[in-house]
């Protein structure tokens, strides 16, 4: 038997390896990703003053720790029945959308862009975002400025540009000011020209590995998303689930979140697989993130993102079940979050300075926040005890709901690679640099 | 580091950055001992793999640096430590939706007992603190290298030491936040002590002053104080300042000089808890860095 161990997949944020075992005759015997780390934020978290939570749990994910402060947050003030002033609520959803602007930005540009730019057989040395900064010098300033603009707007919103902290249970600590509301407003032309840049450039990407996309990695499964009522939201809504076939197949409060999520161990991962439960494991194995959130919803909630939905779907069809769309489903978002940042920067209310009760109470009882992660749905589940400690804590963060589907499409990809030699039948485009 | 990005990474030859290049733990193992010139460690070591890659990059490289707060000190996962790890793993792998639970064995490492900060694992060269360190921080330490050379700077560690080098060289300022925050002062004692939520903090006032607990006193500066400008107290996540090992005690330390009337047992009871209050990013680095599983108490009685 050979064992092939690629430790650690790269160009990820995370810890994930992936063992594929061959019998002698050439057969996929096994194939396993593992998700070597874990830090106990279940524990450590008991004991805690509640409000400290969304202090503490940014530190879940370096790319995402506004998705973590906010469901964070929510959970709290479920838990105390609070409910924060209109303004600090849409300050909260635009520190959202700026994280996605930012993180969309650089997941094409610096994780994913290296492979179609270099190809995937270019030299290691060459094929990363590096490559790309030498390479492509005016897209990458243009990708940086992109970038630079949403974490800024996180840093305005958040107080600190990683690791947010205005969030209080009751609202927000700090209004942003006119001024810099003005300074944001007159960016934000220059990013959608930026943003629609990107998803032509997805487009063209797609269509031109169009031969990739339909034979590898194309895996059907349940998908899961947060909608309000159907519309697409990463902020406020209930968990709505997608069967295989493309029947919705429930939308749940996010109270009732176990109803809908189960978690199941395998004893090579440290990091569970989240399936639908009431389809049961491994048949309820179901997939998070860009492509999982343009399945499930009806319809997005901004004009342009709208029509590129409906492109979408007369190219993909709905559901899509090719991983290779995550791409170009992380585009139109792009274009829906940078509408919506617009829309609420222009909003009187983003400015205003009532955006924290002063008579804010703990009291005993559960609380659940859920929002959308980049990667995914993101649940924060705490237990407050009557002083405002936490007595438990669970958390379901997003890339164990894709898991699951990451063995399955590494294994199913295993097979076509080693036991139907499947690259020797692929078209894949000559790089846009050759190195 | 935005555009920053741009004027360094052509200035470097990056040999091992997981998340950015596609190299793998065989290629950092087959580098040559001693031939990086400065590694970069952040995160802290939970597993035998971290320590293993902690180990393998002090052998590589000429300077190691600890990069953040989590590097340094162990940051909030080591608030771990006050359980043991089997609790840890009880917990993490059985909770309410969790259908199927088990300990995971095949093919991962094991976790360490406890969260021991790097520098106690293998020697550090340099910390650069912060959680996350801030971006004028990191081009200090990276343009201080550019600028004055690999050699002189790892030579004025050895003859100098740590703080001189960061403080004399590069430019980090030697303080605590509260030297460096502009919020008014006006010598006021505590008599309690409130949570975050209550009431509406007074933005132009120090925090500590409205009786919010703020770590700034036992807290190193150069952050540029975000989290009081954020209007919410510092939480300590810079670390201790210069010359301090443990930094709850000297924030309870601080508080006892501050507070009126009342005794510190009356102050520390307004606290609920104190390891997520005073040691959130450095109870690793404490004088009492983890669970104490036995304590034996010797009574010497004289007759």
């Amino acid at each position: 038997m050979t064992t092939l161990r690629i430790e650690p997949v790269t160009r990820l944020e995370g810890h994930l390896n992936v063992t594929i075992e061959l019998t002698d005759d050439g057969k996929v015997k096994d194939a396993r990703a593992r998700v070597t780390l874990t830090r106990f934020f279940e524990k450590f978290l008991e004991g805690r003053l509640m409000e400290h939570a969304p202090r503490i749990v940014p530190r879940i994910c370096g790319i995402c720790p506004e998705a973590h402060h906010l469901a964070s947050i929510k959970a709290v003030e479920d838990a105390w029945d609070v409910t924060p002033p209109p303004a600090a609520i849409k300050l909260r959803e635009l520190l959202l959308q700026a994280k996605m602007i930012s993180s969309h930005i650089i997941h094409f540009y610096a994780l994913a862009a290296p492979d179609f730019v270099f190809g995937p057989f270019a030299d290691p040395a060459v094929r990363n975002l590096v490559g790309i900064i030498t390479h492509l010098p005016e897209e990458a300033k243009r990708a940086i400025a992109g970038m630079r603009f949403g974490q800024d707007l996180c840093a305005t919103i958040g107080g600190k540009a990683v690791h947010p902290v205005t969030a209080i249970p009751g609202g927000q600590s700090k209004p942003i000011l006119e001024e810099e509301r003005d300074g944001y407003l007159k960016r934000i032309d220059e990013i959608m020209d930026f943003a629609e840049f990107s998803l032509d450039l997805g487009k063209k990407i797609t269509t031109a590995w169009l031969d990739v996309a339909t034979k590898i990695g194309v895996l059907p499964t349940y998908y899961v998303g947060l909608t309000n009522n159907g519309v697409h939201t990463y902020f406020d809504g209930k968990v709505r689930v997608m069967d295989p076939e493309g029947k919705i197949a429930g939308d749940y409060e996010p109270r009732n979140y176990r109803d809908a999520m189960g978690e199941y161990f395998t004893d090579h991962s440290y990091t569970s697989h989240v399936f639908y439960k009431p389809a049961g494991y491994p048949q309820g194995i179901w997939r998070a993130n860009t492509l999982a959130r343009i399945n499930v919803v009806d319809k997005m909630e901004t004009p342009r993102a709208q029509e590129e939905l409906e492109v979408f779907r007369e190219t993909l069809g709905r559901p899509c079940h090719a991983t290779f769309a995550y791409h170009w489903a992380r585009l139109v978002e792009l274009i829906e979050s940078v509408e919506k940042a617009k829309i609420l920067l222009e909003d009187p209310d983003i400015v205003s300075t009532d955006i924290k009760l002063a008579d804010v109470s703990p009291k005993e009882g559960e609380g659940v926040g859920i929002v959308e992660a980049p990667r995914g749905t993101l649940t924060h589940n705490y237990w407050s005890d009557g002083a405002g400690l936490i007595a438990k804590a669970n958390l379901i963060v997003a890339t164990n709901h894709n898991l699951g589907a990451i063995s399955l499409g590494i294994k199913q990809l295993a097979k076509n690679v080693f036991e139907k030699g499947i690259l020797n039948e692929l078209t894949i485009p000559e790089p846009l640099i050759k190195t | 580091m935005h555009e920053k990005l741009l004027d360094v990474v052509p200035l470097l030859e990056v040999v091992h950055w997981a998340a950015v290049v596609d190299y793998k733990y065989k290629d950092l193992e087959a580098i040559t001992d001693g031939e990086i010139d400065i590694g970069f460690v952040e995160g802290c070591s939970r597993t035998e793999e971290d320590v293993h890659l902690l180990k393998i990059l002090r052998k590589k490289s000429k300077a190691l640096v600890a990069f953040g707060t989590c590097s340094s000190f162990g940051g909030v996962f080591g608030m771990a430590n006050t359980s043991d790890i089997e609790n840890c793993k009880k917990r993490k792998f059985f909770t309410e939706s969790v259908v199927e639970g088990c300990i995971p064995t095949l093919d991962v490492p094991d976790f360490e007992e406890f969260v021991v900060p790097n520098d106690e694992i293998v020697p550090m060269d340099l910390h650069i603190w912060g959680c996350p360190p801030i971006t004028e921080n990191i081009l200090k330490v990276v343009g201080g290298v550019v600028e004055h050379g690999l050699d002189t700077v790892v030579k004025i560690l050895v003859e100098n030491g740590e703080e001189y080098l960061l403080s004399e060289v590069l430019g980090f300022p030697q303080k605590t936040q509260c030297d460096e925050c502009e919020r008014e002062r006006e010598e006021k004692k505590l008599t309690v002590i409130k949570r975050d939520y209550e009431g509406i903090q007074d933005p132009e006032k120090c925090l500590l002053e409205q009786d919010y607990m703020c770590m700034g006193p036992a807290t190193r500066a150069g952050c540029g104080v975000q989290c009081p400008n954020a209007g919410v107290p510092c939480v300590g996540c810079w670390g201790p300042p210069p010359n301090v090992r443990d930094q709850g005690a000297k924030m309870i330390s601080a508080l006892a000089s501050i507070s009126k009337d009342i005794d510190s047992d009356a102050l520390l009871k307004m606290v609920p808890d104190i390891v997520g209050t005073f040691y959130r990013f450095c109870l690793a680095k404490s004088l009492v860095p983890r669970r104490v599983k036995e304590v034996k108490v010797v009574v010497e009685q004289k007759v």
